[in-house]
């Protein structure tokens, strides 16, 4: 008799094997882009001055009053008692030439309390205000004074009015804002 | 992962050898793979880098342009109008979620002039992704639930003297020039 013993064992084993984990694919996984960048140089605006402001002879009177100097070289009494008289000063309108670059445009600011001294020890004051920008053949600009320059050059135009004071005032005698206790008249020019 | 089977044969003082193997049961494994295909980093620029309009002086000075587009100096350089005024700005789609970096090279503007140009530089870029804030290096940035993003990038402008950057239009594309590289890669 034949016995057959089988012994077996095993163990299982059917087991499925996963095999997990991300790959990305190789393929788009970065990307490069050039960049423009830009900027414009412009030249300091400068300016030089062409012309002083000159209102000319004039005769304060009995009580105030004014001139009005234009930007075409005339001038005019404004108010009061002042007149005007034709002595060897020129009345001149102020000239201030602008360089820059190109055909940008600017703003022009005046600054304040200009003052004209008497050139001796005498305190004796006038001012000036109310200034009259004209930019090339431009027109006459009382406020928000600004122009555009022409190929990197302007000519600005500048008159004003001169507040002038009684005869008691306003002794004789050369007036300027050079003088001691004058105050000089300031243009800040600024690209827009 | 093993598996064994044996079997034994026993022999009764028989004369029949018999041999029966055990029957082999099939050993069958299978492995599966999976692999997840991410989606293509994809970046567009919508807008480049201007610094406007800026006026050189007697000494050196910086301009910085920040990520939201307004501009600051330093030294000798004034401001001048801001006219196209503008911060660099990407969009970016790929993987939802995924997490990316921002590298940059490059950056050299130039006037093109003839014979010799004129240049200055940009470097210390800044990186703002939507929502963000300031990043100043090791830039960074992750993708949303839809896989987008934008971002915005500022930088400083080196910029000489009068004498050394004369009046005229700079940029990375004249003849002497070299764009801002940026790569935006998955991490």
């Amino acid at each position: 008799m034949i016995k057959f013993h089988t012994i077996a064992s095993s163990i299982a084993c059917l087991a499925v094997l996963g095999i997990s984990g991300a790959a990305h694919a190789a393929g788009q996984s970065s990307s490069t882009h050039n960049v423009i960048v830009e900027t414009t140089v412009v030249s300091p605006l400068g300016a030089t001055t062409g012309q002083v402001m000159k209102f000319g002879d004039i005769v304060p009177g009995a009580s105030a009053g004014t001139v009005v100097l234009s930007t075409s070289n005339t001038r005019s009494v404004g108010t009061g008692g002042v007149t005007l008289a034709s002595g060897s000063t020129t009345p001149a309108t102020g000239v201030v030439n602008v360089s820059g670059t190109g055909n940008a445009s600017f703003t022009v600011g005046f600054s304040s309390g200009v003052t004209l001294a008497l050139d001796t020890d005498q305190p004796k004051t006038m001012t000036v205000d109310s200034f009259v920008l004209k930019v090339d053949s431009g027109s006459d600009l009382t406020s928000n004074y600004a122009g555009t320059l022409t190929a990197g050059a302007a000519a600005l135009k500048i008159g004003g009015t001169l507040h002038v004071g009684t005869s008691t005032d306003n002794p004789a005698g050369d007036y300027s804002t050079a003088h001691t206790g004058g105050s000089p008249l300031t243009l800040t020019l600024t690209y827009d | 992962m093993c598996n064994f089977f044996r079997y034994v044969l026993i022999l009764l003082g028989g004369l029949i050898v018999l041999a029966l193997p055990y029957a082999a049961r099939a050993q069958s494994t299978s492995a599966s793979a999976t692999a997840i295909v991410a989606t293509a980093l994809q970046v567009s620029k919508t807008a480049d880098f201007n610094f406007g309009r800026i006026v050189p002086g007697a000494t050196v000075g910086t301009v910085l342009l920040s990520t939201s587009g307004t501009r600051s100096q330093t030294g000798g350089v004034t401001l001048g109008n801001a006219g196209s005024t503008s911060a660099a700005a990407f969009s970016v789609s790929g993987e939802n979620n995924a997490t990316f970096t921002v590298t940059f090279s490059g950056g050299t503007l130039s006037d093109g002039a003839s014979p010799t140009n004129h240049t200055m530089s940009v470097s210390a870029f800044v990186v703002k992704m939507s929502g963000g804030t300031d990043q100043l290096a090791n830039y960074a940035g992750t993708l949303s639930g839809a896989g987008t993003q934008t971002f915005a990038v500022g930088g400083t402008l080196s910029v000489g003297t009068t004498a050394s950057t004369p009046a005229g239009t700079y940029t990375t594309s004249n003849s002497g020039g070299t764009a801002v590289s940026v790569t935006v890669a998955y991490n």
